[in-house]
């Protein structure tokens, strides 16, 4: 069985005319003068991808390939690729368990994570946040606002264990209506956020909060979260300048996710009501929040629901006897922390 | 002549569906698919793609850019990543060194990227076969690179009228470089008949920077309040709006223009065993390429890629040629050495596309 073609040996552009016999191991391809230019093993022959006329190469010598305009009965002899069956529905199927295993996996490995970490290496890394923060933003300091601000914190915390207290609360000079729990046990309030509290109920409700992120150890666990997601981005990505990137930013931005928020909530009630405040200045400074609408402050912005994280602490309070967080005149003094009092020695 | 030297005949289908294959592929596989995805997409453009009626080849693998990636990861990647870190480290704990250091990774690995551009086209060139002889690219990726660092220093200090100049430089020493099987291309490319152009280009930018310059400080001027984050998300949105609008009304034209004219002199002082060439793509036909595979790119956030691909190269075809059928009796393979591994560093940083 002889075909025609045209052969090209991967030495010159040029194209010799050749015979193809087919024979039972592969094909020999033979010249005009019936000199034996190359013996093609079949196993070895493979079509170049989807062109119109048959093209083939031998995997043996990758630069030669055979041109067959009229190939006859060689079409049938040739080896066949197929689609393999279920291909759609296996790539689905696999794309969308695997879009499945890392939104709900990535969680439960970062929360675990996060608790395999010694507090020690916590607060170093802590440590170091607090250093960056300290320059690049203003931290309160008027001395009768701290003041307030410390013996809240100390009322909130006596009733938890060492460890699980924080060991810095600040307040920085922002407007921004938020407040974020650093690892390494270190609080920051916004000034933004006393401006728009009405009581120190409130505060001590979102400060309560936040102690709450700190004890059960939820800023890490989302700081290694973002560290899974940007090296997740980063693989898929290839970008790795994006990782070294998002070193900086990672504790400000991991976001905790819904179950770290009710469980936040629940045991901040229990950090107000072993402290005697009224858990009901938190569910009204999330009422509030509602009302505002759009300008949701970022530590909530990943939950919408508001409303029925609000119901939920009313009905976790109980109707035992509580006094206010603060008097007025030291509510008065932290609201005014990021008030310079007037010094005459001031140099700055 | 009639026969058309150059000519693209892909159909959509295939292309779409290859793209969402690999799109899907891709998620299974955590992304690293992508260097096996990016091959079959080559194999599929280059068959499709005739010269002198006869189809390219592609003959990469993605197994070699999986390696080569994986060693860029490992020789440059991961100093890199160290020292900006230690870098931020040094720089929380108030030592200046810090930011030295960090200069240092930043000038290494922009240093790093002309050469890994030049190794891909390397890469590329060697994989890329015609009636089975591989094209080719020698000279050297360090000189390029130093060409490139030169490129972009003399760009700040004559404040961008060197770019013409040092972009055909660029482009003289690739193509001066580049040959297929043991024959060399020729390009004398020179600028300064792109210099009328080129001055369109940067005086169209002075609105930009106007629209940039008011838009950023006129609020701030205006004592406008920017309390809240929404406020803030809200004006940086509005600048990069302006400026948009801005780039796409003043400079879109001239910056199209400029380019067709580019291209149009590259090719036509660039010569393959003494055959010239031409190339003869409009402003307005530029301009719809790029937007529209940007507009594709985007919209599909990068899964169709492949087809924004398709585009590029059937346009290519459809306005270059090529004066006449090379002699393929002089034509013969290289005795040069190719590389084993495809692209690392550029494929790391993934700022190709499928060329």
């Amino acid at each position: 069985m002889d075909i025609a073609g045209l052969y090209r040996d991967g030495r010159t552009a040029r194209d010799h005319q050749v015979v193809v016999r087919l024979l039972g191991h592969g094909l020999d391809i033979v010249d005009d003068d019936g000199r034996l230019l190359a013996q093609w093993p079949r196993s070895q022959i493979r079509r170049v991808a989807r062109t119109k006329e048959i093209r083939l190469t031998c995997s043996s010598y990758p630069m030669t390939s055979l041109l067959l305009p009229q190939p006859g009965p060689l079409a049938e002899w040739l080896p066949r690729k197929r689609t393999p069956k279920g291909l759609w529905i296996g790539l689905v199927a696999g794309a969308a368990s695997m879009v499945a295993l890392l939104a709900w996996g990535l969680p439960l490995a970062s929360t675990a994570i996060a608790h395999l970490v010694p507090v020690e290496v916590e607060r170093q890394l802590g440590q170091v946040l607090m250093a960056q923060i300290d320059e690049g933003q203003a931290i309160c300091s008027n001395p009768y606002g701290v003041d307030s601000l410390n013996r809240l914190e100390q009322r909130l915390a006596a009733a938890l264990p060492a460890q699980q207290r924080p060991i810095r609360v600040a307040v920085v000079n922002n407007p921004m209506v938020n407040a974020v729990a650093l690892p390494g046990n270190t609080i920051l309030l916004f000034s933004g956020l006393l401006d728009q509290a009405e009581s120190a109920d409130e505060i001590a409700g979102v400060l309560a909060h936040e102690m709450a992120h700190v004890a059960q150890r939820h800023p890490l666990a989302a700081a290694i979260r973002s560290i899974g997601v940007a090296s997740l981005a980063t693989m898929m990505t290839g970008d790795l300048s994006a990782l070294a990137a998002s070193l900086g930013g990672m504790a400000l931005a991991g976001h905790y996710s819904r179950a770290d928020e009710s469980a936040a909530d629940e045991m901040a009630v229990n950090i107000l009501n072993n402290a005697g405040i009224s858990p009901l200045g938190l569910a009204a400074f999330f009422e509030r929040l509602d009302q505002r609408g759009d300008e949701l402050p970022e530590f909530l912005s990943s939950h919408p629901e508001l409303a029925s994280r609000r119901h939920r602490i009313v009905s976790l309070a109980p109707a035992g006897p509580t006094s206010p967080a603060l008097i007025w005149p030291e509510f008065k003094l932290l609201k005014n922390i990021c008030v310079q009092p007037a010094r005459k020695d001031s140099t700055r | 002549m009639t026969e058309r030297a150059f000519t693209h005949d892909s159909q959509l289908g295939p292309v779409l569906r290859l793209s969402v294959v690999n799109f899907l592929l891709n998620i299974v596989t955590l992304s690293l698919w992508r260097f096996w995805g990016k091959t079959r997409v080559r194999a599929l453009l280059w068959g499709q793609t005739r010269i002198w009626s006869e189809p390219l080849e592609y003959v990469g693998r993605g197994g070699e850019l999986f390696i080569g990636f994986l060693i860029a990861l490992l020789v440059v990647f991961t100093p890199y990543m160290v020292a900006v870190v230690v870098g931020q480290l040094l720089v929380a704990g108030g030592q200046p060194l810090g930011v030295a250091l960090i200069a240092v990774a930043q000038i290494a690995i922009f240093f790093l990227i002309g050469i890994g551009l030049y190794r891909a086209r390397r890469y590329l060139m060697t994989r890329t076969v015609w009636r089975g002889l591989r094209a080719g690219q020698d000279g050297s990726a360090l000189t390029y690179a130093l060409l490139t660092l030169g490129h972009v220093v003399l760009l700040g200090l004559t404040l961008g009228w060197s770019g013409p100049w040092m972009s055909v430089k660029l482009d003289r020493y690739l193509m001066n470089n580049t040959r297929f099987g043991d024959t060399g291309f020729d390009c004398e490319a020179p600028s300064a008949g792109l210099y009328k152009r080129y001055a369109l280009v940067w005086f169209s930018f002075i609105p930009v920077f106007l629209v940039l310059a008011v838009s950023t400080i006129g609020p701030l001027a205006l004592n406008m309040q920017l309390d809240s984050q929404a406020d803030q998300i809200r004006y940086v949105a509005t600048i990069y709006a302006l400026i948009i609008a801005s780039v796409l009304l003043f400079t879109a034209l001239p910056l199209a223009a400029y380019h067709a004219a580019y291209w149009r002199n590259l090719a036509s002082h660039t010569r393959f065993d003494g055959i010239g060439f031409t190339f003869d793509m409009g402003t307005w036909r530029l301009i719809r390429l790029f937007l529209g595979n940007m507009l594709i790119t985007v919209l599909s956030l990068g899964i169709l890629r492949p087809v924004a691909s398709q585009r590029t190269l059937r346009a290519a075809c459809d306005h270059l040629s090529m004066d006449r059928q090379p002699d393929l009796e002089r034509l013969f393979a290289s005795q040069q050495a190719i590389p084993r591994t495809g692209e690392g560093l550029v494929a790391a940083l993934d700022s190709v596309g499928e060329f």
